[in-house]
């Protein structure tokens, strides 16, 4: 299994000239994970601390006409209480803009109640003394039942999210079907209609909340600290000052602990205000399932020359929304664009995707990949077989079919730009292809490319850099660092402007009094806020040697730092003091900042967004007479822009393809159908990949320096959850000639096939 | 039995055991308490780590008596008279354990929720096979889950651990393959 690490990079250029940059660092905050000593959210401890549990539905969808909450209160160890009858149930939680408690449930798992008790065992003691009284109602579970005449209204105002579907393209396709002379299409399942797979982070969700006056601090397990501060002073009526988010150490995210998390927190600041304690919330395994990636159902068609030249692409996708979330669920939609519209040059491309409420227990939010996933499963299978018709090896069919450098990457929402670095995907291929060798039988090949973006619509992103009066460096920035090395790398890039060891520099990170830093999300961190940690690092190196210079009696521009903490004169007579030297013998404090707001009306607009692409490749070992599957191989090779730290950029890269491997190959949450509960929502029975099932994985990163990130970075983490499922899918048609249309890819799944093409 | 009840048919019980090295005294405050509701609600531990609370994943495990245990599944009652090692007493002392150091330098985590379990197994593997085979490492941590899939890391980090006694210039380098 893996990993040699390969870093491709630009003949010109020698990594010599680098201190920190490219080197393969301890990270930051690895002493504090490896002792135990990191405090995650459900670390923190106060005397008089209570512990919340949420009464959750066992219905998909019921009025609740009664609870009584009688037995409850005569608990000896609860200490509040939370249901739709009580005040401050009723204010609205955006998103998803509803009620915190409401009168009705709409999917199995919805918010009924909440208690806080003084243990954690007596609150869920308490749970089981609520009376509720429900009111059935009729519900749906799939898109295409809830789009149905007649169906049951999942919520007001129709199951159709948005009224419409979600459209876009360019060009004619009608016509470019015209001009094609070969076609090909297929309806392609992501875990549709109504199972899913889940994020399952290792540390469950977690939000401690602690009132003193009209203030409220919350530990919180997410990658959104301002996103949340905003969301909760807007529940409670507060200024964004009286809201303080405290996020240091977060067990995983994926995407999962965002501002879209669920009301799990918003109850718990509810319950500690009106107990007037701190209260703490960890959701159970079960809970923490729940909110996940959308299943979807794909329609691809593709209509290409018989040279390949592409001249029509369609594609129309249906997700399932579960109840809430719809606003997300729109923009997650909108990355049907991606395979569609931004991966491959084709003059004609028309998509339309609709997300659909449901009262399915699964509501769909972001998760790493953010809705690419499911459309690049069925254009990267769909083109597979284009080849196949055509006759032309897939990675030729790529290398002449992908976007090229100034293709336009529009995508609803913002506008990126036109692709930067489109001949990354060649020399992905070339490197994926030249690693693969020849099959034998039994074996299959396949592959796929990949796109995705690091950015979200509009950000803002400041960071400040101190040297404190000992001489020490703070890098001061409301990051979270959810395992992906956010501190780490931040401190890599000011290390490398300052000339000084990793050591130096001290993050303060993963708190909202700190200065606005991008939310850990869209793989944009080191993207963006690299831009603002390395202009706060120069400002405070110029800031640093012009008080050089009035200390030693010549101009700033006549210094430099020379990599050992001292700065000393370009010409080889003059001075030379410590950065300590210089903090202590200046008057005013050095501080070095930098901001930029991307996007939006009154923001910078993005030139070009950076866009992580590459290519999958995988070999796979079916075993005709079970159905079994081996992976054999996979090459992972992607343009990462720069690597800050190569090991750690692998690290992503390998996670992500066993993220993705598992959703292809093993995991899926199951809903009973008849209930809309969800059969498996625990880590035995939902299989996630362990230590003995990773294969032979090579990552290759390929380093072309994007022109708009710090030394040329681009987001490297969510590129990976696209193209594995594909290139599996690919590899097992190359090895029986039989394709698959749904994921997972289980041995009884290829057993049926291989049975029904004899 | 009811909700209601379960409260006053359990009585507080005291209990002594060896944690980390110390011999303590302390109360388990209700018979359903686990090890892992003991180290972290009395004993106020929070190095390990609570990820499934049934027994699937191995975030939670601690030695007992030596052996790899998962601490939310272990009543806490029948720690009684046992020695409990948890990732705090990994580094005594004020020194790190060779495990914690490669961890570190080979960068063997991620979001690190799963590494103080794996630690623990690790270490166990290491104090009876203190040069053990990617094979071995693998079978031994099989239980661990790491969502991150920081799979190679870990192995990495246990292997060069494992050599560190033996070749101590093997230590900072990263082993090649899986």
């Amino acid at each position: 299994m893996a990993s040699p690490l390969t870093v491709v990079r630009p003949a010109e250029e020698s990594m010599t000239k680098f201190t920190a940059i490219g080197r393969n660092l301890p990270k930051v905050d690895g002493l504090h994970l490896v002792t135990g000593q990191a405090k995650f959210t459900a670390d923190y401890e106060f005397d008089d601390l209570l512990f919340c549990k949420i009464l959750r539905s066992p219905l998909p969808h019921a009025n609740i006409v009664n609870i009584d909450a009688s037995r409850v209160r005569k608990h000896a160890r609860v200490k509040g209480i939370l249901t739709n009858r009580d005040p401050g149930s009723s204010a609205i939680w955006e998103p998803p803009d509803v009620r915190l408690l409401d009168n009705k449930v709409r999917c199995v798992g919805d918010e009924v109640a909440a208690v806080a008790a003084t243990d954690p065992f007596s609150a869920a003691d308490a749970l089981e003394l609520f009376r509720v009284e429900y009111q059935d109602l009729p519900r749906v579970f799939t898109p295409e039942q809830a789009l149905s005449l007649g169906a049951p209204e999942v919520r007001a105002g129709g199951n159709l999210v948005g009224g419409k579907p979600l459209t876009g393209g360019r060009g004619d396709v009608i016509r470019g079907f015209e001009e094609a002379e070969v076609i090909v299409e297929g309806n392609y399942s992501f875990h549709g209609p109504n199972n899913t797979v889940a994020a399952a982070a290792m540390e469950p969700k977690a939000a401690l909340a602690k009132w003193e006056g009209d203030e409220l601090t919350v530990w919180l397990s997410t990658s959104t600290i301002f996103k949340v501060r905003e969301q909760l002073a807007r529940f409670f009526g507060l200024e964004l000052s009286k809201v303080r988010i405290i996020s240091n150490y977060v067990g995983g995210s994926f995407g999962s602990k965002g501002e879209d998390a669920g009301r799990y927190l918003p109850i718990t600041a509810q319950l500690a205000k009106t107990t007037g304690a701190p209260v703490l919330t960890v959701l159970t395994r079960e809970e923490e399932s729940m909110r996940t990636r959308h299943p979807t159902s794909t329609y691809v068609k593709i209509g290409a020359k018989r040279d390949g030249t592409l001249t029509a692409i369609y594609c129309r996708e249906l997700l399932n929304k579960g109840p809430y979330e719809g606003k997300i669920g729109l923009m997650i939609a909108a990355k049907i664009a991606r395979p569609v519209c931004q991966l491959y040059r084709c003059p004609n491309v028309s998509y339309e995707a609709y997300s659909v409420y449901t009262n399915s227990c699964f509501i769909g939010v972001a998760f790493r990949g953010f809705g690419t996933p499911q459309p690049t499963l069925a254009v990267s299978s769909a083109l597979d077989e284009l080849a196949k018709k055509l006759g032309i090896p897939t990675p030729d069919l790529m290398r002449k079919v992908h976007a090229k450098a100034g293709d336009p990457m529009s995508e609803p929402g913002f506008d990126h730009g036109p692709i930067l670095n489109g001949e990354a995907y060649d020399e992905c291929i070339d490197a994926g292809a030249s690693r693969m060798g020849a099959t034998s039988l039994g074996r299959g090949q396949g592959m796929s490319l990949f796109i995705h973006g690091c950015t979200e619509p509009v950000i803002h992103a400041s960071a400040k850099i101190v040297v404190d009066p000992k001489g020490t460096i703070g890098l001061h920035a409301g990051i979270t660092d959810q395992g992906a090395g956010q501190k780490t790398t931040q401190a890599q890039i000011a290390a490398e402007v300052l000339g000084l060891p990793l050591e130096s520099i001290e993050v303060f990170a993963g708190d909202s009094n700190l200065p606005t830093a991008v939310a850990s999300v869209s793989s944009q961190v080191t993207w963006v806020q690299g831009r603002v940690t390395y202009a706060a690092a120069v400002d405070a190196k110029n800031r640093l040697l012009e008080a050089a210079g009035k200390l030693l009696g010549v101009r700033g521009s006549d210094l430099q730092l020379d990599g050992r903490g001292w700065i000393r004169a370009r010409a080889a007579q003059g001075g030379k003091m410590t950065i300590r030297d210089v903090a202590e013998g200046t008057s005013t404090p050095i501080v070095g900042s930098a901001s930029i707001m991307l996007g939006g009306e009154k923001g910078t607009p993005f030139s070009a967004v950076a866009k992580e692409n590459g290519a999958c490749f995988t070999e796979v070992y079916v075993d005709r007479d079970t159905g079994g599957i081996e992976i054999e191989k996979i090459v992972f090779a992607q343009h990462v822009g720069r690597a800050i730290n190569p090991r750690i950029v692998q690290q992503q890269i390998e996670g992500g393809v066993m993220q993705a491997l598992g959703h292809t190959l093993t995991e899926q949450l199951v809903m009973e159908s008849s209930t809309g509960r969800c059969l498996n929502p625990n880590l035995r029975d939902y299989r996630i990949l362990t230590i003995l099932d990773v294969p032979e994985i090579e990552v290759v990163m390929v380093e072309k320096p994007d022109p708009a990130g710090a030394f040329g970075v681009i987001g490297t983490s969510e590129g990976q959850m696209s193209p594995v499922a594909p290139a599996i899918v690919n590899a097992i048609q190359d090895a029986i000639g039989v394709r698959l249309f749904s994921i997972p890819i289980t041995p009884a799944k290829i057993f049926d096939v291989l049975g029904n093409s004899k | 039995m009811d909700a209601e009840n379960r409260l006053r048919v359990s009585r507080p019980k005291l209990m002594s055991f060896r944690l980390n090295g110390r011999l303590i005294s302390t109360q388990i405050e209700e018979d359903r308490w686990t090890l892992w509701d003991l180290l972290r609600w009395k004993l106020h531990l929070t190095g390990t780590k609570n990820a499934c609370d049934r027994g699937e994943c191995g975030a939670c495990t601690v030695l007992v008596d030596q052996i790899p245990i998962l601490s939310c599944m272990m009543l806490a009652r029948r720690a009684r008279g046992k020695e409990v090692m948890t990732v705090e007493g990994l580094s005594q002392g004020g020194s790190l354990h060779p495990l914690q150091e490669s961890f570190m330098q080979q960068v063997g985590l991620q979001c690190g929720f799963c590494t103080p379990g794996i630690l623990m197994v690790a270490k166990v593997l290491l104090d009876k096979n203190p040069h053990p085979t990617r094979d071995e490492v693998k079978r031994a941590v099989a239980g661990n889950l790491c969502r991150c899939g920081a799979y190679s890391g870990i192995l990495n980090s246990i292997l060069a651990a494992g050599s560190s006694g033996r070749r101590e210039s093997a230590k900072h380098e990263p082993a090649e393959g899986f």
